[in-house]
């Protein structure tokens, strides 16, 4: 008849999570407060590395788009301007990895392979004492090698006197020189005998520039890349340039473009452009037309074709000005020969004429000098009203584009406007830096706004543990432990975390969706890093339902160590 | 109910002295600190209870009542004194083991039923099975039984919500029975019901302890309850006021008796 006391038994983790799930349903909707309080922390967080993915995305779309322009303007600038130093030196970097520019800067300088291969050694480890300087704070800077900056530095420094002065300074530096001295010197020696070979590249250069203007005496840089044919590479190569035969499509559509963009341009500096432009609604006034304006108005077909005929409509109007203006001129002559005629007519008059006779001749004259005053007048109008076209006319009449070439043009331009105005955004957006491309000021908001989560969760569990108080204190009657009273919430609490983790995630990723697309326009939903996003999701949920079941702990705590006989209480 | 038959003798007899006891409790003390005042809710309580044996507990409240429950349930621990369930002595025991004790040795029936208000009756009754750790399956199937047994097998699957006070306790008696406990406290099982209701579940605890055997300790203000037990404690200040065999108490209706008479 003994009774036999012994440990009372736990339960698998499955039944626990049975048990919790046959309540979940009652309890959800009283769980509200804590699912909310989870969406939004998730939704936040969710929110943050939707934006900081796509953007990333974006700029490294953008630089695949604008690369071909960017070629194309690199182009421009080789066979137009001389290169400063800095510029043969980051040639001389980029050779290393692309024959064309080794063989160009070999062509240039007269060099062989070995002399080449010096220069080349040169220029890296000039990239690398160069980082050194631009890291140093303007002042110690100072110290160390007075005003001088970049390549200067070191022609400085090949002055012992200087170089002694700079060691002396060193130690102040905020970092580590990279080097000892010796290997320095050694640097700079070398730096000093090849920056002959430096000064040929760029003489070479200028002489090609010079070459190509004699070829194409009357062609800007650009005009020659857009009007080129498919024999410029050899034309080229002659003077130590090499492009490839796609490059030269590329550049050559770009060049186009870009030369098509200018005739629009120029366009808007025409009065009577801008008027019709803002007559047709695209701005409110005339003073607020701008490039942006004609290219927006004139990217649909419609637009096109509008400006198209508008400025046929001007050049018409020219004509017919022009034509007035020859008639009344022809007039204002006829007219004072008339005028002259009836004057003397008047003078002549013999003075026994009668008096009548007198005066119609003089009604006659002043009728004749008024018409002819007014003719006057009317040719001094129409006179201005050319001018101000005049000088409009030839940049009208040059306009060679059909309307889906303006359209083309504008559209294009306009994207390139966009992707540089994104850039904008990507690059204050720092996605390029820090964990997960957050700012140190964005990571506190997440910690903070985590942090005010728990205690958020803490405080609704444990107003469900008050609420619940004789629910557990009877359970622990019927043989519930401690342990499963703690589980009990504890999982509760994670189921909740689970839900609003998945509200949250969902919310912010449209959330994070839309402001993406609010801030770099549709490049970024064509852009989406779904992997990466999806990863975030699962990771940003997982964090809800550990911040759930972290917070649960110490309600969860109160509620097992409520004493069961709290079931007898009588409310 | 096979277990509980064989176990406990198949009727209750009268209760006399050398008969097995169940619960035993020696100079049961309890001090409650509120603040600097110490309040003495059982001031030396010694009682020996039988097996089969039906108990009902009397006094006004504030008496100490509740407090003796607490102690006699393994609810509560006692600041001086011991109580011995089985001759096992509670204080001995650890959280985990009393939750066994609390599981299937003592049955729990409260005046305001704590059913579980979203599980239905059937699913009420399986919870301290559940934690008993029987598997899903055997739960309901006994559940069932149990449930029959109290006469709510057809409404198995109502929630408390709808069903009347009388049949809530009825669930929450098939509840207590659910691990066949040897002992049931009940705390005013009556309180919250009307006369006939109250009368159901007389019947229903008189049928547990005479054909189940099953001890049943009852604190009570119901004479109705008072007379099919078997003995009859009336607690005062925390001390045994008087104890009495259920024929030395005579029960006037509306009143009791017993206290005049002696």
């Amino acid at each position: 008849m003994k009774l036999d006391v012994r440990q009372q038994v736990r339960l698998p983790l499955r039944r626990c999570v049975e048990l919790v799930v046959s309540g979940i349903q009652f309890r959800l909707f009283r769980a509200a407060i804590t699912v909310g309080i989870i969406a939004l922390a998730v939704a936040f967080l969710m929110t943050m590395l939707t934006e900081s993915f796509t953007a990333r995305e974006v700029a490294g779309a953008i630089e695949e788009r604008v690369a071909p322009r960017e070629a194309m303007l690199t182009w421009v600038n080789r066979l137009s301007t001389g290169m400063t130093e800095n510029e043969v030196n980051s040639l001389l970097l980029k050779a290393e990895t692309d024959p064309d520019r080794a063989a160009e800067l070999r062509h240039w300088g007269g060099l062989d392979q070995s002399e080449m291969e010096e220069l080349v050694n040169v220029a890296r480890r000039r990239d690398f004492y160069l980082g050194f300087f631009e890291e140093q704070p303007e002042g110690i800077l100072r110290e160390m090698v007075g005003r001088d900056r970049g390549d200067q530095v070191f022609r400085r420094l090949s002055d012992p006197e200087r170089l002694e002065e700079f060691r002396l300074a060193l130690p102040r530096a905020t970092t580590q020189f990279p080097t000892d001295m010796d290997e320095f010197n050694s640097f700079l020696q070398h730096y000093q005998a090849t920056a002959e070979h430096r000064q040929q590249i760029r003489k070479g250069h200028e002489q090609a520039i010079s070459q190509l203007k004699e070829k194409f005496p009357d062609l800007r840089a650009v005009e020659i890349l857009a009007e080129a044919d498919d024999d410029l590479p050899d034309i080229l190569e002659p003077l130590g340039f090499r492009m490839s035969s796609e490059q030269l499509e590329q550049v050559r559509r770009e060049a186009r473009l870009s030369l098509d963009v200018e005739q629009l341009n120029r366009l808007l500096t025409v009065r009577q452009v801008r008027a019709r432009l803002a007559q047709r609604g695209a701005a409110g006034r005339i003073a607020d037309v701008t490039q942006e304006t004609l290219l927006r108005e004139v990217r649909s077909k419609d637009g096109a074709s509008w400006l198209i005929s508008m400025v046929e409509g001007l050049l018409r109007e020219h004509r017919d000005l022009v034509e007035q203006r020859d008639e009344l001129s022809d007039r204002v002559e006829q007219l004072s020969e008339q005028t002259e005629e009836i004057r003397e007519s008047v003078e002549t008059l013999p003075a026994e004429a009668e008096q009548h006779e007198h005066e119609e001749a003089k009604q006659r004259l002043t009728q004749a000098e008024t018409d002819l005053e007014a003719a006057m007048l009317e040719y001094d109008r129409i006179s201005e009203d050319l001018r101000a076209l005049e000088a409009a006319e030839p940049m009208l009449r040059d306009l060679d584009l059909s309307a889906e070439r303006v359209s083309e043009v504008a559209r294009h331009r306009l994207e390139q406007r966009q992707l540089a105005d994104i850039e904008t955004a990507v690059s204050q957006a720092a996605v390029r830096g820090g964990v997960l491309g957050f700012s140190t000021r964005a990571m506190w908001l997440i910690v903070v706004s985590l942090m005010v989560c728990i205690v958020g969760i803490a405080n609704a569990m444990l107003m469900s543990v008050t609420e619940r108080f004789k629910e557990i204190a009877t359970m622990k009657c019927l043989g519930a432990t401690d342990g499963f009273i703690m589980i009990n919430f504890i999982l509760e609490s994670c189921f909740q975390g689970l839900a609003g983790g998945l509200i949250g995630a969902v919310l912010g990723l449209v959330l994070g969706l839309v402001r993406s697309w609010l801030n770099y326009g549709t490049l970024s939903l064509m852009q989406l890093p779904l992997v990466s996003v999806l990863a975030a999701a699962g990771a940003t949920i997982g964090i809800g339902v550990v911040l759930s079941a972290m917070a649960a702990v110490y309600p969860a705590r109160v509620a097992a160590r409520l004493a069961p006989m709290e079931a007898m209480r009588i409310e | 109910m096979t277990e509980t038959t064989q176990t406990s003798p198949p009727q209750s007899p009268a209760p006399e002295a050398d008969r097995p006891v169940i619960i035993r409790t020696r100079g049961l003390q309890k001090h409650y600190k509120m603040g600097e005042v110490i309040t003495k809710a059982l001031q030396g309580i010694d009682i020996e209870i039988y097996r089969g044996e039906f108990l009902s507990v009397l006094g006004p409240s504030g008496s100490g009542k509740s407090t003796f429950f607490n102690m006699v349930g393994g609810l509560d621990s006692p600041t001086e004194g011991r109580v011995f369930i089985d001759e096992v002595d509670v204080a001995q025991l650890n959280a985990i083991e009393l939750a066994f004790l609390r599981c299937r040795k003592i049955g729990y029936i409260f005046q305001t039923y704590n059913l579980v208000q979203y599980m239905t009756a059937l699913e009420n009754v399986t919870v301290p099975m559940a934690f008993a750790g029987a598997d899903a399956d055997r739960a309901r199937e006994r559940g069932m039984e149990i449930l029959e047994l109290v006469g709510l097998k057809e409404r198995w699957f109502h929630k408390p919500i709808e069903m009347s006070g009388g049949q809530q306790q009825r669930v929450a008696i098939a509840r207590s029975m659910a691990n066949a406990p040897s002992i049931l406290l009940c705390d005013e099982p009556t309180g919250n019901l009307d006369l006939q209701t109250g009368a159901e579940i007389h019947e229903i605890l008189r049928r547990l302890n005479c054909e189940h055997g099953v001890t049943i300790i009852c604190a009570t203000h119901d004479h109705r309850l008072i007379n099919i037990a078997h003995r009859i404690m009336w607690i005062r200040d925390g001390q045994i006021d008087r104890l009495a065999e259920r024929n030395e108490v005579t029960i006037e209706t509306g009143a009791i008796g017993g206290e005049e008479n002696g």
